[in-house]
């Protein structure tokens, strides 16, 4: 359907002539600061000074954390922990951050301790969890059948640790060379640097899979992110992602899209995550700006493009030709600009800073693939499209990081495959042995699934919501970059679109007014010259 | 004839190992490198950024062996012995010709 009949023309009209009564407002306003909800600067750092001023323990003067631990001993810490918080355990073990498994009822099954796939590092499901444990808030995760239920597993020190000292390594155990009693003297709440060791790295190394997060957020400048800048608002994760019994509150992987959470008893804890808690629904000055708000989220605008940091986010994985050999042994190619493109681990990739995102409509529900799942004819395979439309009420344009991928599937069941990937040499794994059939095999063995034997590459892609990297208000996307007829928006279907969209009903209604203008101009121009002078 | 090929087969089976990796913690290695080499010798660090890729197996061995940093010894400056030991174990097993190079986080 072309996109002159996508309204009617009467809508048109409606909209040249509000757009053409709206212009000398936006033209005002554009340029304009948006206003904040903080005035000062840095104003998150009096926030968390008077947080640390408040508190009434210090950790450093209980002896049961002097230890000793024995070296890599973490549950002899959480024990000790537990001793003053035992509440703690209950609320850990309830979150996603313990059961991989998402609590909303729309994605519950839909975690990395389920059949979720991805088409980074695929699932950790086939038997890659002792690799993929170093990002788990426990002790002991090394295959499928981690026992969820034993409190001191649980891993404090991963998001308490105010030292940057912590590190994990397989299995989720901490290092033995870290020192466990200085550490736990010295806990405190969540800082940028907790989070962030798992969720900067997400897709197995800084950067890869967001977009929006990686560990240059921790040195920002304002420009890069004007939250989480030590020299702007000096925010971190937890100020939005506001904690609540240890139930971190986030996404799932599904940003909801732009809605204002409302308490409904007072001092009722609530997330911060959408841009609305803080700012408003109508923070421009302009009234064409804030009408933008019920079709087009805050991020469309003011964030525009991702990875900003100076680090490259990965755009492409294609599985399909890891494994290749130089000499006998593993090696990897880089292009001009240090960027891997192949390595025999991960095949070939691409990757790129400053990306301007893809805009899609997005209520807030991105419907994810599973290893159990059959997949579609379609190709690629979209491994979690986003619902939402024009005419979706809840749904707005969003902007996502588009991923592409090719990985191994089971041509005959139809189904995505879980490789074993992170072993060592002779166990079966793709990063030891290098053969697609043995890790398909073991990993689909150890998931517990079933595999015909047969294996093939297909192509998939994801989105990924981008939400980080908020850019200052003078940086944001200006009116050309959307409403043109080769903008950001051009792939955006279902609306007619000032400035994008162009039908004959419409052009012949501008040009007439235009020319009638004109003529009436002329005429009265000719006619004040010849009765020039006369009374 | 027997107890030459037993002898040297047994010489093999000793030597592998220990040509294949260093006898401490590769792990722990892996966490004082960071600790005590990278405060310093990392991108915008006061030193030249370093991994272990920056250097081949025979060359990180030589700089251990000599057991000097600029005219310091290595210990206690940087730790005590076995750390250095575990530091040096995490660089040869990783570095540029290892079976596993690895970066250390970039």
């Amino acid at each position: 359907m072309s996109r002159l009949h996508r309204t009617g023309s009467f809508w048109r009209i409606i909209a040249l002539l509000g757009l053409a009564m709206g212009l000398p407002a936006l033209a005002q306003s554009v340029g304009q600061k948006a206003t904040s909800p903080h005035r000062s600067a840095s104003p998150y750092a009096k926030v968390h000074a008077e947080a640390a001023r408040r508190s009434t323990a210090d950790h450093s003067q209980f002896k049961i954390l002097k230890g000793p631990f024995k070296e890599g001993d973490g549950s002899a810490v959480t024990k000790a922990c537990l001793t003053c918080h035992p509440k703690a355990a209950e609320q850990v073990m309830g979150s996603s951050h313990w059961t991989w498994n998402p609590k909303d009822k729309h994605l519950a099954g839909y975690g990395k301790s389920t059949h979720l796939v991805n088409n980074f590092c695929i699932s950790a499901q086939g038997g890659n969890q002792a690799a993929c444990a170093r990002c788990h808030a426990g002790y002991g995760m090394t295959d499928r059948h981690f026992d969820f239920s034993k409190s001191e597993n649980i891993d404090c020190l991963v998001c308490h640790d105010t030292t940057g000292d912590y590190e994990k390594i397989a299995g989720g155990f901490p290092n033995p060379a870290v020192p466990l009693d200085e550490i736990a003297q010295k806990v405190g709440r969540s800082t940028l640097q907790n989070c962030g060791v798992c969720h900067f790295f997400g897709g197995g190394a800084d950067a890869t899979k967001h977009g929006d997060l990686d560990d240059t957020i921790l040195k920002a400048t304002p420009a890069m992110d004007v939250h989480m800048s030590k020299q702007g608002a000096a925010m971190v994760c937890t100020d939005c992602h506001v904690s609540n019994a240890h139930e971190v509150s986030g996404p799932n992987y599904v940003i909801p899209a732009d809605k204002r959470e409302k308490a409904h008893f007072p001092g009722e804890s609530m997330s911060r995550m959408a841009c609305t808690a803080c700012h408003t629904d109508s923070p421009h000055a302009s009234t064409v700006l804030n009408r933008h708000y019920r079709k087009v989220a805050c991020q469309t605008c003011h964030i525009p493009e991702y990875a900003r940091g100076g680090l490259a986010s990965n755009l492409s994985w294609d599985w399909s030709t890891a494994g290749k050999l130089k000499d006998g042994r593993p090696y990897k190619e880089e292009d001009a600009n240090g960027f891997e493109t192949y390595n025999t681990i991960h095949g070939d990739m691409v990757w790129a800073k400053k990306v301007k995102p893809s805009y899609i409509w997005y209520n807030g529900n991105l419907k994810f693939t599973l290893l159990t799942d059959t997949l579609p004819t379609q190709r690629p395979v979209e491994l979690n499209p986003a619902e939402g439309s024009y005419a979706d009420s809840a749904a707005k344009i969003w902007p996502f990081k588009f991923h592409t991928g090719k990985q191994p599937f089971d041509p005959v069941l139809n189904r995505l495959v879980a490789p074993y990937t992170a072993g060592p040499k002779g166990s079966g794994a793709f990063w030891g042995d290098y053969n697609w059939d043995t890790a398909i095999k073991t990993g689909m063995e150890k998931a517990g699934l079933p595999y015909s034997g047969k294996y093939d590459f297909v192509s998939t892609t994801m989105l990924w919501p981008i939400t980080h990297m908020v850019a200052p208000a003078k940086d944001s996307l200006s009116c050309k970059d959307c409403h043109d007829q080769n903008g950001r928006l051009a792939g955006v279907e279902g609306f007619y679109l000032p400035g994008r969209d162009r039908g004959w009903g419409i052009d012949f209604l501008g040009w007439t007014l235009v020319g009638l203008v004109a003529a009436a101009t002329l005429t009265h121009g000719i006619l004040r010259y010849l009765f020039a002078g006369r009374s | 004839m027997r107890i030459r090929t037993l002898i040297a087969c047994t010489l093999i089976l000793v030597a592998l190992p220990a040509a294949a990796e260093e006898k401490g913690s590769d792990t722990k290695g892996k966490y004082y490198f960071k600790k005590s080499c990278k405060s310093c010798h990392a991108d915008g660090g006061a030193a030249k950024a370093l991994t272990p890729l920056s250097k081949t197996q025979a060359q990180w061995k030589k700089f251990f062996e000599g057991g000097k940093h600029k005219g310091d010894a290595l210990s206690p400056k940087f730790g005590p012995p076995a750390q250095i030991l575990d530091i040096k174990t995490f660089l040869v097993n990783h570095a540029s010709d290892s079976p596993q190079p690895e970066t250390c986080g970039g």
